[in-house]
C-alpha cells in the first residue's frame, strides 16, 4: 500500500495528523500497542536490516536505557538522563541477569535472593505460604475458551450439538479442582471481567448469561443433533490444542468428561505450536483450545473476533447479526449505545455457543518486599518498573 | 606423513557429509506441515506477501535450494524467522561458545569418571564398591535429566541457604563457579554409560593373558593397570567419546533451560518448534560439522593409542 | 629293586582305554548356556522380568480399574490417606441472601453454612469508609510479618460483603484473612482473620456414579461414606496410579525392549561389516552413519507420522518404534566397529583363518562374542534412553496419544510437582529402574557366560 494513501500525515516536526475511514472512539487506546509506535526513518535504515536486533540497533525514548542487552541470556538497564517525566524512573540501575523460562529455575533464583519477583504456579503456593511470602495477583487479561469448528461438515457445526457440550460442562470445576492456579477464574463469557461498558464494569451493566451444568438437557440436545445429522451414532471428534501442560491438562480433563456425561468419543490432538497454528488457519480441527489477549484496553479487542472478516476467526463463525452488531461496536460514538452493543455480542456468543468460554487467566507472583511500587498489568507489556523504588531494609 | 593425508581424506569426505545433512534437512524441513509464518495473529494478504518475499519463499523450492547452497559456501546461514532480524550467524557465534564449554566440561567430567569407577568395579568385581557404584550407575540413568537438574539446583539453593553465603551460583553464567554444577548434572547420564563401557572392557582385560603374563613376569600391579590396562580398556570409551561431545552439546538444553544458561540448544529446540527454517538449517549444518569434525578426531586418537589397529 | 622295603604300588593293567572323558565336550555356545543358567545376576533379572510380564499382562485382569477415570475429588493423593466423607446435598450456586447476611451481623468476618471441600461461604460487615476489600487465605496462622497467603478475591465496592471460595478445598484448617483497601486502594492493616476447619463431602449422586455404594443402598445426607480406594494413590486428574501403571507398562516395556533389540540388531550387523570389511566401504558406511546422526531428530519424526499416516490424536507407536531404531542405530554401529577393528588383529583371528575358517563362522562365533560386552551396555542403557525418549515424543504428540500413559510420560508430569507430591514421579521412577536393573543383571549375566576367557574357571 503507498505512504500516501494511509492517510497519516506529519504536519510538523512535532504535529502529526490522522484521518479516518470511520468513527474510531477506541483510537486513543489503539496508539500504546507496540504496532502503533513511531520509528525514525534514518536509524532504522541505518541498521541495514538488523533494527532491534541487539542493544545498539534500538531507538527508544523510556525512563531507562538499555546499555547491554545478551540476547536470551541478561540485559542491563540505567537511568535515562533525558527522560521528560520526572514522575518515573526511580531506579539508577536495573540489572536483569537471567532470562529463563523454567519457572522452578527463577523460583529457586527467587529464594537465593537473585531476582526480585516471580510467578508462582499452584504447586509452589504451599511453600510460599510457608516461608510467609506476600503473594499477590493480577488477571493477565486473557480468556480462554473451546473454539468450534463452523465450517460445513463438521459435527461442531450443528448447533444443537454444542448446546449439548455447553451445558455438560462446568468451567468452575475445571478451574477449582483440575487447574488449581489461585489466580484462575472461571470464565462466563467472551469477555474478561475487567472490561469497562459505559460507566461500570461490562459485566456488571450487561450480566453474563447463565451457564449452569445440566446434563438430562445436554443429553435432549444431543439427541437433537443425533437427528437431524442422521447419524447412527457419533463419530469421534478432535480436540487440537498445543503442548502447553495447561492446554493438556485441559483437553485431558475434557476427554473424560464427555466421554462420561455424554458417551462422546474425543481425540486428543497435541501440536507444537507452528502445527497447530496451521491447522487452526486450515480449518483441520472440530475443536480447539485457544485463548485471546487484548492488544488494547477496549471492549472490542475481544468484541470484534468472530465478525466474518476478522482472520482470527480461525472457525469461520459467520453470522449477520454479528456482524451487525461488531460494526455499530466499531463506529459508534455514545458509549452506552456501544456497551449495549458489546452486551448483544455476548449474548449472540453465549446463545450460539459461538464458543465456551474456560477460564481467565492470572498470575499468582511474590515480590521482594524491599522493591516497592511494582506492577504487574493486564494489557501492554507485562512487568511494569516505571514506579519501583527501593525501600530501606526492615529492622528485623 | 600417513596421518597428514589420512586427514585431509577423512575431512573431504565430511564436507560431502555435511552436504548430504544439509540438503536432507532442507527438504524434510519444506515438507514438514506447518508455516514458519504462521502467527496468533493473522497477517493480511498484503503483508504476507511482505515478508515472504523478505525471506525468499515467495521462490520455487529448487531456487530456494540453490540460494542457500550458495550462501552457505560463502558462510551466509541467513536471517532467523523467529527473532526479527537477528543474523543465524550471530546467534551461532554468541551462543555456542557457551555449550561448548558446557559440553567439553561435562564430557570431561563424565570422561574422568566414568574411567575411575569403571576401572573400580572391574578391580573389585562382586565386592562392595562394585555393587555400590553399579547401584549409583542405575540410578543415574533411570532418572530424566529434568529431575536431575531440578534436585542440582535445588541442592544449591538450600546450601547456600543454610551456610548462609553464595556457595554455587544458583543459575546464570560467566564464572567457573556457574560452570561447575550444571556441567556436572550434563554430564552424569554420560558418565554413568562410560563406567558401564569401561567395567565391561576392564573386565575382558583383567583376565587376559598378557596381563596374567606380566604379573608373573613380576610387574606391579599400578604399572600393570597404567601401561596395559588402562590402554587397552579406554578404547571403546574414545570410541564413544566424539559423538558423545557432540551429544552433550546438542542435548544439553535442559541443562540451559533450568540454570539460565545462554547456550544454543535452547535456540535449537525452540526453532524447531517455530519451524524457523533458517535457525534450524544454520544450527544443524553447524552441528553437523562439528561432529564429523570430533569423529575424525576421534579416529585419529584412536589408531594413535591402538597401533595394531589400521584405521581407514 | 626291592631291597626290604614294601611300597604300596601295584602294576598297572593293562586296558585298551588309556584316555576317557570326565565329562562330555561341550561347544562354545552350550557352555555358554550352562554357566548362564547357574549364574545368581542372570537369575535375578528373569524373576524380574517375569515379575513385570505377570504385572503387564494380568495386572490389570486382577485390578481391573479404568486407568482413564478421573476422581476429582481425591486428586493427587500419596497412598494410605483418610477417605471418609461425608454426605451432604449437591452443590447449587449461592445466591447470597440478605437475611443469611443480616443474622450475623456485628460478628464480623463469620462463616456462612458449613465449610466443607464443596465450598467455604464467607460473609463480613460492610465498612463504609473503604474503597474495597481482598480476601485472603492460608494455610498457616497470620503472624506479625503479615503474610496472609494466596489471594482469593478483590472487590472494589465497599457494600459488597461476601464471598464464596471453591479452589482447591482439602480438608483441614484454613486461614481467611479480611483486608480492607483505602481510598487510594493501599492494603490497610486493619484485617480481621478466621480460622476455618474444613470437612471432606460428597454427594449421593458422585457416590453412586464411582461405585461407592451399591445401588440397592439407600444413602441420606449426615451419613458417612469412604471415597474410592486407590492402593498406589492418585495422579493429577485424580486417576488411579496402579492401573496408570499397569497400562503404562505395555507401552513403556515394547518401546523400551523392542527398540533397543532392533536397533542394537541392526548396530551390530552394520558395524561388523563396515570394520571387517574395512578400507572404502567402511568409509562410506561410517559417514552414512554420521549423517544419519546429524539429522534433526524432531524433524524426521514429525515426517515420519505422517509418512505412517497416523490421525490426529491417535496413538503412534509403530511410526515412533521406526524412528527410534532408524535415528539410533549409529552410536551402537560405531562402537561394534570400532571393537571389530581391534579384534580383526588379534591373533586366533588369523589362527583361525590359516586354520581355513570362512568369513560368517569367524563373524558369528569369534569376533561377535567378544563385542559382546560392549554391545550389553549399549543395550542396557538404550531402554532407558528409549523410554524417555518415547515420554517426550508423547509429550508433543509424536507418540502415544492421551489418555493413554507411559512410564516415561507418567514421570514427566510428576517431575512438576515433585516436591508437594513426590508420589507421581516416584512410582513410574522405580518401574523404569527395575526394568533398567533387569536387563543390567542379564547383560551382565551374559556377558560373563560368554566371554570365553572364564570358560573353564569353575
Amino acid at each position: 500500500m503507498p505512504a500516501s494513501s494511509l492517510g497519516v500525515f506529519a504536519v510538523s516536526d512535532r504535529e502529526l495528523r490522522v484521518k479516518f475511514e470511520r468513527p474510531t472512539p477506541y483510537f486513543e487506546k489503539l496508539v500504546a500497542f507496540v504496532t502503533y509506535f513511531p520509528a525514525r526513518e534514518d536509524f532504522v535504515n541505518s541498521t541495514d536490516g538488523r533494527y532491534a536486533s541487539s542493544a545498539e540497533t534500538m531507538l527508544y525514548n523510556g525512563p531507562y536505557t538499555v546499555d547491554e542487552w545478551v540476547l536470551g541470556a541478561s540485559m542491563k538497564w540505567s537511568k535515562n538522563p533525558h527522560y521528560w517525566n520526572e514522575k518515573k524512573g526511580f531506579l539508577d540501575e536495573i540489572n536483569v541477569a537471567y532470562i529463563t523460562t523454567d519457572v522452578n529455575a527463577k523460583l529457586n533464583l527467587f529464594k537465593d535472593g537473585q531476582i526480585t519477583d516471580t510467578a508462582l504456579s499452584a504447586s509452589m503456593l504451599p511453600e510460599a505460604m510457608e516461608r510467609r511470602w506476600q503473594i499477590d495477583r493480577l488477571m493477565d487479561g486473557t480468556v480462554f475458551f473451546m473454539e468450534f469448528n463452523h465450517r460445513d461438515g463438521r459435527l461442531t457445526n450443528n448447533r444443537n450439538f454444542r448446546k449439548a457440550l455447553q451445558l455438560a460442562q462446568d468451567p468452575a470445576e475445571l478451574v477449582y479442582k483440575v487447574l488449581k492456579e489461585a489466580a484462575y477464574v472461571p470464565a462466563k463469557s467472551l469477555f474478561p471481567g475487567w472490561v469497562r461498558g459505559a460507566q461500570d464494569f461490562l459485566h456488571n451493566e450487561y450480566p453474563p448469561q447463565s451457564s449452569d451444568i445440566d446434563i438430562a438437557l445436554a443429553r435432549e440436545h444431543l439427541e437433537l443433533a443425533r437427528e437431524e445429522l442422521g447419524l447412527s451414532e457419533f463419530p469421534a471428534i478432535v480436540i487440537l490444542t498445543g503442548d502447553s501442560s495447561m492446554g493438556l491438562l485441559t483437553a485431558e480433563y475434557y476427554q473424560e468428561l464427555y466421554k462420561r456425561n455424554l458417551g462422546l468419543e474425543i481425540r486428543i490432538d497435541a501440536q507444537i505450536f507452528k502445527q497447530r497454528l496451521a491447522k487452526m488457519t486450515s480449518g483441520d480441527f472440530d475443536i480447539v483450545m485457544a485463548g485471546w489477549g487484548p492488544d488494547y484496553d477496549d471492549a472490542l479487542t475481544f468484541g470484534d473476533l468472530f465478525s466474518s472478516w476478522n482472520l482470527n476467526n480461525r472457525g469461520r463463525y459467520s453470522s449477520d447479526e454479528m456482524d451487525a452488531q461488531v460494526r455499530i461496536a466499531q463506529a459508534e460514538l455514545d458509549p452506552v449505545k456501544r456497551a449495549a452493543a458489546f452486551g448483544e455480542i455476548q449474548r449472540l456468543v453465549h446463545d450460539d455457543v459461538v464458543i465456551i468460554p474456560m477460564y481467565e487467566r492470572g498470575v499468582s507472583f511474590v515480590v521482594d518486599p524491599q522493591l516497592v511500587g511494582f506492577r504487574r498489568r493486564s494489557v501492554g507489556p507485562e512487568v511494569d518498573y516505571n514506579y519501583v523504588r527501593l525501600a530501606p531494609l526492615q529492622e528485623p | 606423513m600417513a596421518i597428514a593425508a589420512f586427514i585431509a581424506k577423512r575431512l573431504i569426505q565430511g564436507v560431502f557429509t555435511v552436504w548430504f545433512i544439509a540438503t536432507a534437512t532442507f527438504f524434510a524441513m519444506h515438507n514438514v506441515p506447518g508455516d514458519p509464518l504462521l502467527n496468533e495473529r493473522a497477517m493480511t494478504d498484503a503483508i504476507r506477501a511482505n515478508v515472504e518475499a523478505k525471506y525468499g519463499l515467495d521462490k520455487p523450492l529448487g531456487t530456494q535450494y540453490a540460494i542457500y547452497l550458495s550462501n552457505l559456501a560463502r558462510g551466509d546461514f541467513g536471517i532467523s524467522f523467529t527473532q526479527e532480524n537477528r543474523q543465524v550467524n550471530d546467534i551461532i557465534r554468541e551462543h555456542f561458545p557457551v555449550s561448548a564449554i558446557l559440553g567439553v566440561l561435562a564430557v570431561l567430567f563424565a570422561a574422568v569418571g566414568g574411567i575411575l569407577w569403571g576401572a573400580l568395579t572391574a578391580l573389585y568385581r562382586n565386592r562392595i564398591p562394585d555393587y555400590l557404584i553399579m547401584f549409583f550407575v542405575i540410578l543415574g540413568i533411570s532418572v530424566p535429566s529434568f529431575v536431575i537438574a531440578a534436585l542440582g539446583q535445588l541442592a544449591i539453593v538450600n546450601m547456600n541457604g543454610a551456610l548462609g553465603i553464595t556457595l554455587f551460583p544458583v543459575a546464570g553464567w560467566g564464572t567457573l563457579a556457574h560452570m561447575l554444577v550444571p556441567s556436572m548434572v550434563l554430564g552424569l547420564g554420560t558418565m554413568a554409560y562410560l563406567t558401564r563401557l569401561m567395567r565391561s572392557s576392564m573386565l575382558e582385560i583383567v583376565s587376559s593373558d598378557y596381563v596374567r603374563t606380566a604379573k608373573a613376569k613380576g610387574m606391579p600391579p599400578a604399572r600393570i593397570f597404567a601401561k596395559h590396562q588402562l590402554r587397552n580398556a579406554i578404547l571403546p570409551v574414545i570410541t564413544v567419546l566424539g559423538p558423545a561431545i557432540a551429544a552433550i552439546t546438542t542435548g544439553g538444553f535442559v541443562v540451559e533451560l533450568v540454570f539460565a544458561i545462554p547456550g544454543l540448544g535452547r535456540y535449537f529446540v525452540q526453532a524447531v518448534q517455530q519451524l524457523d527454517y533458517t535457525v534450524i538449517m544454520g544450527t544443524t549444518v553447524f552441528y553437523g560439522a562439528f561432529l564429523v569434525f570430533m569423529v575424525i578426531f576421534v579416529d585419529v586418537l584412536y589408531g594413535l593409542i591402538d597401533p595394531r589397529v589400521r584405521v581407514g | 629293586m626291592s631291597s626290604g622295603h614294601i611300597y604300596n604300588f601295584s602294576p598297572l593293567k593293562r586296558s585298551e582305554i588309556s584316555q576317557s572323558q570326565s565329562r562330555p565336550s561341550l561347544s562354545y555356545w552350550q557352555d555358554a548356556w550352562i554357566r548362564l543358567k547357574a549364574n545368581t545376576r542372570a537369575l535375578i533379572s528373569l524373576y524380574l522380568i517375569i515379575g513385570l510380564l505377570i504385572f503387564t499382562v494380568f495386572g490389570p485382569l486382577i485390578w481391573s480399574v479404568d486407568p482413564a477415570a478421573q476422581d476429582l475429588d481425591q486428586i493427587s493423593r500419596p497412598p494410605g490417606q483418610d477417605r471418609r466423607a461425608l454426605i451432604v446435598p449437591e452443590y447449587s450456586p449461592w445466591i447470597d441472601s440478605w437475611l443469611e447476611l443480616e443474622a450475623g451481623s456485628g460478628q464480623g468476618l463469620r462463616l456462612i453454612g458449613e465449610p466443607t471441600t464443596q465450598s467455604i461461604r464467607l460473609g463480613w460487615d460492610p465498612i463504609n469508609t473503604v474503597s474495597g476489600y481482598r480476601v485472603y487465605r492460608n494455610i498457616y496462622p497470620i503472624g506479625i510479618e503479615r503474610a496472609y497467603g494466596i489471594p482469593r478475591a478483590e472487590f472494589f465496592d465497599s457494600q459488597i460483603v461476601s464471598f464464596e471460595d471453591r479452589l482447591d478445598l482439602k480438608e483441614g484448617t484454613y486461614y481467611f484473612t479480611l483486608v480492607p483497601m483505602d481510598s487510594t486502594g493501599q492494603l490497610t492493616d486493619s484485617t480481621e482473620t478466621l480460622e476455618v476447619k474444613v470437612r471432606r463431602v460428597t454427594t449421593v449422586r458422585e457416590a453412586r456414579q464411582k461405585g461407592l455404594i451399591g445401588s440397592t443402598e439407600n444413602l441420606e445426607v449426615g451419613d458417612s461414606v469412604d471415597l474410592a480406594f486407590h492402593p498406589l494413590g492418585t495422579d493429577y486428574l485424580g486417576r488411579d496410579m496402579l492401573a496408570r501403571l499397569m497400562a503404562g507398562a505395555r507401552v513403556s516395556l515394547f518401546i523400551g525392549i523392542g527398540a533397543p533389540l532392533f536397533f542394537v540388531t541392526f548396530g551390530i550387523l552394520f558395524g561388523a561389516t563396515a570394520g571387517f570389511l574395512g578400507g572404502k566401504t567402511d568409509q562410506i558406511m561410517m559417514r552414512f552413519a554420521d549423517f544419519i546422526v546429524a539429522l534433526p531428530f524432531l524433524l524426521f519424526m514429525i515426517l515420519f507420522k505422517i509418512a505412517f499416516g497416523i490421525g490426529p490424536g491417535e496413538s503412534g507407536i509403530g511410526p515412533m518404534l521406526v524412528a527410534l531404531v532408524v535415528l539410533m542405530w549409529p552410536a551402537t554401529a560405531r562402537l561394534v566397529r570400532g571393537q571389530i577393528l581391534q579384534i580383526r588383529e588379534q591373533g586366533y583371528i588369523s589362527a583361525s583363518q590359516l586354520l581355513g575358517a570362512k568369513t560368517p563362522y569367524l563373524i558369528l562365533r569369534h569376533m561377535l562374542p567378544n563385542t559382546l560386552g560392549v554391545v550389553l551396555v549399549t543395550l542396557t542403557f538404550a531402554v532407558p534412553s528409549a523410554i524417555f525418549t518415547e515420554a517426550f515424543l508423547s509429550f508433543i504428540g509424536m507418540g502415544v496419544a492421551p489418555p493413554t500413559p507411559s512410564w516415561g510420560s507418567m514421570s514427566n508430569e510428576g517431575i512438576k510437582t515433585m516436591l508437594t507430591t513426590p508420589h507421581e514421579l516416584i512410582f513410574p521412577a522405580v518401574f523404569i529402574s527395575v526394568t533398567v536393573l533387569a536387563f543390567n543383571l542379564l547383560g551382565d549375566g551374559l556377558r560373563d557366560a560368554l566371554d570365553a576367557r572364564m570358560r573353564n574357571q569353575d
